[in-house]
């Protein structure tokens, strides 16, 4: 390595560690701890974790089928299905919250039938899980399809040669095999599905204990409480931090 | 135990190949690298569908049949335990996937060990074995499948010259009264092995016939060459 | 963190350079540019009194900034350069302190019930947002117009229950025109703004807590000027005349 490159590195490394360290700084420490364990701080972050884990476990559900079909099958149209799915990756998450409302709303596409039977998902915390749902299922589906092609398929050739029937195949030995991979997606559709703002902010809207998430909080609290609002930050870039930690020291087992 | 008729047809690959072996009779395969043995097992065990062909054992016609309910067993030149699972884990495999209860496979794992000489390795992770040990556990594990057919692709090659002898053994025991069919480059893996060892050259067979008499009469090419030892 | 202060020094200089070179473009010509941050509920009457003040003064160029009032305030606390500044409401401006330099209320805004088009959930009056079972946004409490509903529900003794309280304006239109809400609370002219997509429903209530807009030139305005004659435009006849066909009322 060309020694000159320490010099953009560090340039880099700042530009990341000093808008972090601001908003450290900013921390009013003296109300920090009534501000974070104030009951609307708590709902949010409770909210928050709650909507996140059920979404993750959501994007387990549906991503893990999806990522092996995309990896294991080959059928025309996929590479265009594999973009598709992706798109809400670099989509804004404003536009993810418009398809759902077009969807899902009162009168969308499959809302417009729902609300016949009595069913309205807008401004439910159903909403919240749907939107971060959508917009985190591709980094679920994108590490995993990663982990399934290096895995590669001898291993489930050689237990299939041991008698093994398809399902019994995935459930033992392609699972397992890409559990790094299943658990590091996993930990990066749980953090999108904490920081998600736009989609919900458009499709769920919000009220304080059903669609508020943290982030909806920062929003509405930056100007007229900011020490609030910071210290509500400051409590999502520490789980952050603690999410990310635990997905480099599970990778590392 | 039971009989193998083979006969596959892949243009792409140029192999042309029809292929029988008798109950209880092992083949060693043999020919130069990119003759077709690999694609001819893949064909027997279903991994790999032929243009044209038929792959019969015993009666049963397996052209329609998956490779889990073929009853074919495939060995690699890797050992490909399964990294997650215990080496015991990895020998009652196949008897948990057909149904056996974990303790009766356990069981049988153990048994199966024991025959190679292996039982001391149960508890540890494929990773805290050495490599011929985990060709063995391996071998061990394609036996405890209780296979009407066992192939074997080159098992030796990834093996140091001096754990050879022991796994050799291994099969030795392994393969007296089974269909098999071994890939090899090796004339002492067939010598010690099969009754029989087919050349293939160019995806057809070139030479076919008693173990003995190929290897002290080579008519092939490739014969020849394996013989006088200037393979590998 | 910042241990050494040589670090915040190299990225202020390097953020300094890239900031500098992104501004230059605009300059180079010699007309003159006043700048004027508004309340985005005055986004078209003030785009327009620009253009008329444009076309009243040749060589000038006027750029609009719109936004939620406080976040405007934020900006120029932070040092934004901006002339004149139209505040949605007297308690943005007055966060100024001596910043504003001579603030004069110049319309007034009232709350107006926003429906989808026809008013499919029938809402005639102000109570009628309080039935169960109507699905009413409102603006959060900490955003003017929130603020303005939370005083009315307080006069009126009306206990609104949201199904949601939006962040500005724009989203509770948004949820009324999609269809999903049966009503939101906005003002007058987001109504008029709004047109065809909703239909607003007007009440007697409203009065009863009137929004007043402030308009102030800024200590230190580079155009100071021109941005009292922008102020004086605003207040003059023309000016009130643009502001009240938008549904403004007067100050």
């Amino acid at each position: 390595m060309p020694r000159w490159l320490w010099f953009p590195a560090a340039l880099a490394a700042t530009f990341v560690v000093v808008p972090l360290a601001a908003i450290i700084l900013r921390v009013d420490l003296a109300s920090f701890p009534a501000l974070i364990t104030s009951p609307s701080a708590l709902e949010a972050l409770w909210l928050s974790l709650r909507t996140a884990a059920a979404s993750t476990a959501l994007c387990i559900l549906l991503g893990v089928p999806l990522a092996t079909v995309l990896a294991r099958t080959d059928f025309p149209g996929q590479g265009l299905l594999r973009s598709l799915v992706l798109l809400p990756l670099v989509l804004p998450p404003v536009v993810s919250g418009l398809a759902l409302l077009y969807t899902f709303g009162r009168r969308g596409l499959l809302g417009q039938s729902l609300d016949l039977v009595g069913i309205q998902i807008t401004f439910t915390t159903l909403a919240v899980v749907l939107a971060q749902t959508f917009v985190a299922l591709p980094f679920l589906v994108i590490s995993l399809e990663g982990a399934l092609r290096t895995s590669g398929t001898r291993y489930e050739a050689v237990a299939a040669t041991l008698g093994a029937r398809p399902t019994t195949v995935f459930r033992r030995v392609t699972l397992p095999l890409v559990g790094p991979g299943l658990l590091s997606g996993s930990v990066l559709a749980f953090a999108r599905c904490l920081g998600e703002f736009g989609a919900t902010i458009t499709f769920a809207g919000n009220l304080p204990g059903v669609t508020s998430t943290m982030p909806l909080q920062v929003y509405l609290l930056r100007v007229d409480d900011p020490d609030a609002a910071v210290a509500l930050s400051l409590v999502l870039v520490v789980v952050a931090v603690a999410v990310i930690g635990f997905a480099r020291h599970g990778r590392a087992l | 135990m039971s009989s193998l008729h083979l006969r596959a047809v892949i243009p792409q690959r140029g192999i042309d190949v029809t292929l029988d072996v008798a109950a209880g009779e092992t083949v060693a395969l043999t020919g130069p690298n990119g003759a077709g043995k690999s694609s001819i097992l893949g064909v027997i065990a279903g991994l790999l569908r032929p243009d044209e062909g038929e792959v019969r054992l015993g009666d049963r016609v397996l052209d329609s049949t998956p490779p889990h309910a073929r009853g074919i067993a495939l060995l690699a030149q890797d050992p490909l335990l399964f990294p997650h699972l215990s080496v015991l884990a990895n020998v009652a495999f196949a008897p948990r996937a057909r149904g056996v209860h974990r303790r009766q496979a356990n069981e049988l794992a153990t048994r199966h060990l024991t025959e190679i000489g292996a039982e001391t390795l149960a508890g540890r992770k494929p990773s805290q074995i050495s490599g011929g040990q985990a060709q063995r556990v391996a071998v061990a594990r394609a036996l405890a499948a209780d296979p009407e057919l066992l192939l074997l692709d080159e098992p030796m090659a990834s093996l140091d010259v001096d754990v050879r002898p022991a796994l050799r053994q291994t099969l030795r025991e392994a393969l007296a009264d089974r269909t098999a069919i071994i890939v090899t480059h090796d004339a002492a893996d067939a010598r010690a092995l099969a009754d029989r060892v087919v050349v293939i050259e160019h995806g057809h067979i070139v030479e076919d016939g008693p173990t003995e008499q190929v290897l002290e009469h080579p008519q092939s090419g490739f014969a020849v060459r394996l013989v006088s030892g200037s393979i590998k | 963190m910042i241990k050494n202060p040589g670090i915040s020094a190299v990225v202020a200089v390097a953020a300094a350079v890239a900031l500098a070179g992104c501004g230059s473009s605009s300059e180079g010509s010699e007309d003159r540019e006043l700048t004027v941050f508004a309340a985005a509920s005055l986004t078209d009457t003030f785009t327009e009194l620009a253009e008329q003040f444009e076309k009243d003064h040749p060589g000038v160029k006027v750029t609009t900034s719109f936004g939620g009032s406080s976040d405007l305030v934020a900006q120029i606390e932070d040092g934004a350069p901006a002339d004149v500044f139209a505040s949605a409401d007297t308690k943005n401006m007055d966060k100024l302190g001596e910043l504003a330099t001579d603030p004069q209320d110049f319309a007034s805004n009232t709350l107006e019930i926003a429906t989808p088009p026809g008013n499919p959930a029938k809402i005639t009056a102000f109570q009628d947002l309080a039935r169960s079972g109507t699905k009413v946004v409102v603006c959060a409490v900490e955003v003017p117009c929130g603020n303005a509903t939370a005083q009315l529900e307080e006069k009126t003794g009306v206990d609104i229950e949201p199904v949601s309280e939006e962040q500005s304006v724009s989203d509770v239109l948004a949820k009324v025109t999609s269809g999903d809400a049966d009503a939101g609370l906005v003002y007058v002219t987001d109504v008029t703004a709004a047109g065809e997509t909703v239909t607003g429903v007007e009440f007697d209530e409203s009065d009863q807590v009137v929004n007043t807009y402030p308009i102030s030139t800024l200590d230190g305005a580079d155009e100071a000027d021109l941005a009292q004659e922008f102020v004086d435009l605003v207040l003059s006849e023309a000016g009130q005349k643009v502001l009240s066909d938008a549904g403004f009322g007067q100050p």
